[in-house]
C-alpha cells in the first residue's frame, strides 16, 4: 500500500494539519466515534468513509447534511473514485489525499544572514523612508497653504507631527500586508519606521528635554542624548548582523557610538552657528517655552546681567 | 484735417505764450543766476589710480580763504578711503583744482573743503527771518548737465525727524548735493542735501554750517588720521541727546490687546498698525509700530541711527495649541533691522535668551547686540519678547537701535520693559 497522507485544512486557521493513513478504512466526520475528527460545525457527525480499493481512493458519503464536493464545483452522490491531489470540501473544510514524500519539504533557512545586496537594498529603502518623512512633515508644517488655510480648517485640532504618525502608521500597516510572511527584511523595516517615527517625535522630545541653557554646547549635546540610545541599538543591530560578534563584545561599540555621534551633531550645529548673524536666528526660537527650567528675572536682573553680552562681542574675525 | 491743423495751431501759439510768461517771471532767477554762478562748481571725486571719476556734487565758496562748502555724503569716499580717493573742483569757467578736506559735520551731513583759488566772490550766510513761502533759488550741476539755479519755495523745518532739514518746494536732482540755496538778496539759506519725490527737497539750515565753521576756526583743520574717532565723536554725542532726551520724558502709552505698549515716542517716530483680519484667517493678528526716519549716512555701506519699536497681538480660537505656537514661533523670530550696514561695518551679533517677568507676565526674550568695527563705542541693540504664560494669546514687543552707546542700549532697554503693562 502506498503510504497516504491527508492534509486538512480547516476554516479560519491558516495552517494545515495532517493525518497519517496507515489503514483503511477510515471515517471522517464531527464525532468522537471517527478516525479523523475535523470541528467544523458545517461537517455531519460522520460525514464520509476512505477505503483503499485497489491502488485506488473510493470516497463514500455517509448521508452528510453538507455533502461532499470535489474542487468546491463536484457534488459526489453516494461513492467516488478520488484522485490524489483533489481537494475535497467537506462544510466548510478542505482535505486533500496525498502520497507521503509530497509534502516533506525541505525546512526553509532562516535568511538572517542576508547577502550585501539585501543589506544595500534596506539602506536605500530607510533613506527613501527618512526622505519621504522629511518631506511630508515639512509640508505640514511649514507649508502656508497648509498652514492657513483649507488644510488647517479640515483637520483643526490634529497637530502636524500627529498628522505626521498617522500616515506612518499607513505605512505600517501597509508593509505588513506586504510581507505576510515573516522575513527578515520585514523586521527591518518595521525598526527603520519606527526609528523614523521617534525621529518625527524628536522636536518633541527636545523641547521636553532642554532647558534654557545660554550654553551652546550643552543644550546641543542634551537635545541629542535623546536620540543617541535609539541610534546606538539601531547600529548594533546592523553590527551584529555584519560582524557576527557576540553582543557582549558588541557592547563596547556603544561609547565609540556615542561619541562619534555627538561630536558629528554638535559640530553640524556648530557650523550652522557659525555664519553671520546666525548666531542671532539660532536664539530666535521659543523652543523651550513649554518646559521651562530656570527661573523668569526681573527686568533689573535682566538688564544687569544684559550689561556682561557687550563683552562677548569681538570685532576682530 | 482742416480741424486738427487748427487745433494744432491753437496749441502751439498756447505754448509760446506760456513760455514767454516764465520767461518774465524768472528774471529773478536769471539776475541771481549771473550773480551768483561763479561761485558755485562741480565737486568731483576722483580715484587715483584709474583717475576716473567715481562720484560728483556740488560746491561753493564761502569765504575768500578758498573754503568750499559741501556735503559730507558727496565727499565720504575720500574720508573713509583718503589713500584710494582725491577731491577736485570745476569752477563756473572750467578751472579745475584740487580740494582738501578741512572738517566735516556727519550728522547733519555738511562737509567744509578748501581750494587754493581764489573766488571772484562770495557767498554769504543768511541771517534773516524765513517765512513760509518766500522764494528760494537752488544752485547746482543736476546730473553733470552743467550749472542749473531751481526756484522753489520755503516751508518750514521738516518737524518729522530730529536732524533738522528746511523743506524746499522745488525739484533737486542728483548732482546739485552740496550746493547752496539761496533768497532773493543772495544769501545763503541752506545747502542742498537730499530730495524725496517730485518737488520735494530737502536742505541743511545755514545755521549748522555756521557751527561746523567756528569749530573748524577753534579746533583747527580735522586730522586726517582722525576721521573715524571723529566720526564716531560725532554720533556719540548725537545719540547721547537723543536718547537722554528720550529716556528723560514721560512715555506714553495705548491699549493693545490685553496690554498696554508704547504709543509713538516723539514726533519723530512715525507710527503704522493693522489688523490683519480676513474671514478666511484662523487667527487675528494685529500688529502697531513706530519708526525714526532719521537716517544718518556715514558711509555708502553704512547707515544709522534708526529706532524702531514694533508690537504683535496674537490671539487664536481656532488654531490648536501646538499650530498656535507653530505660528507665534515664526512672528517672534522676525527681528526689526536695526539700520542698514554692510557685514563687514559690523561685529557678528551676539545674542541670549532669557526669561523675564514684565509686569507680572513671563516673556521669553532674545536679546542681540553687534559692535561698529570702526567706531567701537557704538553698537546695534535688538530685542524681542513674546508672551508665554497666557495659552492662545500672543504678545511679542520688539525694538532695534542703531548706533547707541553701551550704556544708552541698557537704559532704553530697561525703560521699555518697565513701561509696557500687561492688563487683564
Amino acid at each position: 500500500m502506498e503510504k497516504l497522507v491527508l492534509e486538512i485544512t480547516l476554516p479560519k486557521i491558516e495552517f494545515k494539519q495532517f493525518v497519517k493513513l496507515d489503514s483503511f478504512p477510515v471515517k471522517i466526520g464531527r464525532g468522537y466515534n471517527n478516525d479523523v475528527i475535523i470541528q467544523d460545525e458545517y461537517v455531519s457527525e460522520n460525514h464520509l468513509e476512505l477505503n483503499y480499493i485497489g491502488n485506488q481512493i473510493v470516497l463514500k458519503d455517509l448521508n452528510s447534511e453538507n455533502g461532499i464536493f470535489i474542487d468546491k464545483k463536484e457534488r459526489i452522490d453516494g461513492e467516488a473514485l478520488i484522485h490524489p491531489d483533489k481537494s475535497v470540501t467537506i462544510g466548510k473544510t478542505s482535505i486533500k489525499i496525498m502520497p507521503y514524500d509530497h509534502q516533506i519539504s525541505k525546512t526553509k533557512k532562516l535568511n538572517i544572514n542576508k547577502s550585501f545586496s539585501g543589506r544595500y537594498k534596506i539602506v536605500v529603502v530607510a533613506w527613501v523612508l527618512l526622505v519621504l518623512n522629511i518631506m511630508i512633515t515639512v509640508m505640514i508644517n511649514h507649508s502656508n497653504t497648509f498652514r492657513d488655510e483649507k488644510f488647517m480648517k479640515l483637520f483643526n485640532d490634529v497637530p502636524a507631527e500627529v498628522m505626521v504618525l498617522i500616515i506612518w502608521a499607513g505605512i505600517l500597516t501597509f508593509i505588513g500586508k506586504l510581507f505576510k510572511k515573516e522575513s527578515a527584511f520585514h523586521k527591518q523595516l518595521l525598526y527603520i519606521c519606527i526609528l523614523i517615527i521617534i525621529l518625527t517625535l524628536f522636536p518633541f522630545l527636545k523641547e521636553i528635554i532642554l532647558f534654557n541653557s545660554s550654553n551652546l554646547f550643552w543644550r546641543i549635546f542634551l537635545g541629542y542624548i535623546a536620540i543617541l540610545p535609539i541610534i546606538c541599538y539601531y547600529f548594533i543591530v546592523i553590527l551584529k548582523d555584519a560582524t557576527k560578534l557576540s553582543l557582549r563584545k558588541l557592547k563596547l561599540f556603544i561609547p565609540i557610538i556615542v561619541i562619534v555621534f555627538s561630536t558629528f551633531l554638535y559640530f553640524s550645529d556648530y557650523i550652522k552657528s557659525v555664519g553671520y548673524n546666525s548666531n542671532l536666528s539660532y536664539e530666535r526660537t521659543l523652543q523651550s517655552k513649554y518646559f521651562k527650567i530656570v527661573k523668569s528675572k526681573t527686568i533689573k536682573d535682566f538688564c544687569l546681567e544684559s550689561e556682561a553680552l557687550f563683552q562677548q562681542i569681538s570685532i576682530d574675525d | 484735417m482742416k480741424p486738427l491743423l487748427i487745433c494744432l495751431f491753437f496749441a502751439i501759439c498756447l505754448n509760446i505764450s506760456s513760455e514767454i510768461k516764465t520767461e518774465l517771471k524768472d528774471d529773478q532767477s536769471k539776475l541771481l543766476f549771473e550773480n551768483y554762478s561763479s561761485m558755485v562748481g562741480q565737486i568731483e571725486v576722483i580715484e587715483k589710480v584709474s583717475g576716473k571719476r567715481c562720484s560728483i556734487g556740488s560746491g561753493f565758496y564761502i569765504n575768500a580763504n578758498g573754503y568750499i562748502i559741501s556735503n559730507y555724503h558727496v565727499i565720504s569716499d575720500v574720508i573713509h578711503h583718503p589713500n584710494k580717493f582725491h577731491l577736485e573742483f570745476i569752477t563756473h569757467d572750467e578751472v579745475r583744482d584740487s580740494l582738501s578736506i578741512l572738517g566735516f559735520d556727519v550728522i547733519n551731513d555738511l562737509a567744509v573743503l578748501q581750494n587754493t583759488n581764489e573766488s571772484n566772490g562770495l557767498l554769504i550766510l543768511n541771517d534773516s527771518d524765513l517765512k513760509k513761502g518766500m522764494k528760494l533759488y537752488s544752485l547746482g550741476n543736476p546730473r553733470d548737465l552743467g550749472l542749473s539755479i531751481i526756484e522753489g519755495t520755503y516751508n518750514g523745518l521738516l518737524e518729522d525727524r530730529r536732524i533738522e532739514n528746511i523743506f524746499f518746494s522745488g525739484t533737486l536732482n542728483p548732482g546739485m548735493s552740496g550746493g547752496p540755496t539761496i533768497n532773493k538778496a543772495g544769501k545763503i539759506v541752506g545747502v542742498n542735501v537730499a530730495k524725496s519725490g517730485e518737488q520735494m527737497g530737502f536742505l541743511v539750515p545755514v545755521k549748522y554750517l555756521q557751527q561746523l565753521l567756528s569749530k573748524i576756526d577753534s579746533t583747527g583743520i580735522f586730522p586726517v588720521n582722525k576721521y573715524y574717532s571723529i566720526i564716531e565723536e560725532q554720533l556719540l554725542d548725537y545719540q547721547n541727546k537723543y536718547m537722554t532726551m528720550l529716556l528723560e520724558m514721560d512715555w506714553e502709552k495705548e491699549q493693545f490687546g490685553n496690554s498696554q505698549v508704547i504709543k509713538k515716542l516723539s514726533q519723530y517716530f512715525h507710527d503704522w498698525g493693522d489688523t490683519a483680519l480676513d474671514s478666511d484667517a484662523l487667527y487675528e493678528m494685529n500688529y502697531s509700530g513706530s519708526r525714526t526716519k532719521d537716517n544718518i549716512y556715514v558711509s555708502p555701506d553704512l547707515h544709522t541711527g534708526n529706532i524702531a519699536l514694533r508690537f504683535e497681538w496674537l490671539e487664536s480660537d481656532e488654531l490648536s495649541t501646538i499650530q498656535f505656537n507653530n505660528l507665534y514661533e515664526t512672528k517672534f523670530g522676525k527681528y526689526l533691522r536695526p539700520g542698514y550696514g554692510k557685514e563687514e561695518e559690523h561685529s557678528k551679533f551676539v545674542s541670549k535668551n532669557d526669561f523675564v517677568t514684565i509686569s507680572d507676565q513671563e516673556f521669553k526674550t532674545m536679546l542681540a547686540m553687534r559692535q561698529y568695527k570702526k567706531y567701537p563705542q557704538l553698537y546695534d541693540v535688538v530685542f524681542n519678547a513674546a508672551l508665554i504664560s497666557n495659552h492662545k494669546k500672543g504678545l511679542i514687543l520688539k525694538f532695534s537701535l542703531s548706533g547707541v552707546s553701551k550704556h544708552n542700549g541698557i537704559a532704553f532697554l530697561r525703560k521699555f520693559l518697565e513701561t509696557i503693562e500687561w492688563k487683564n
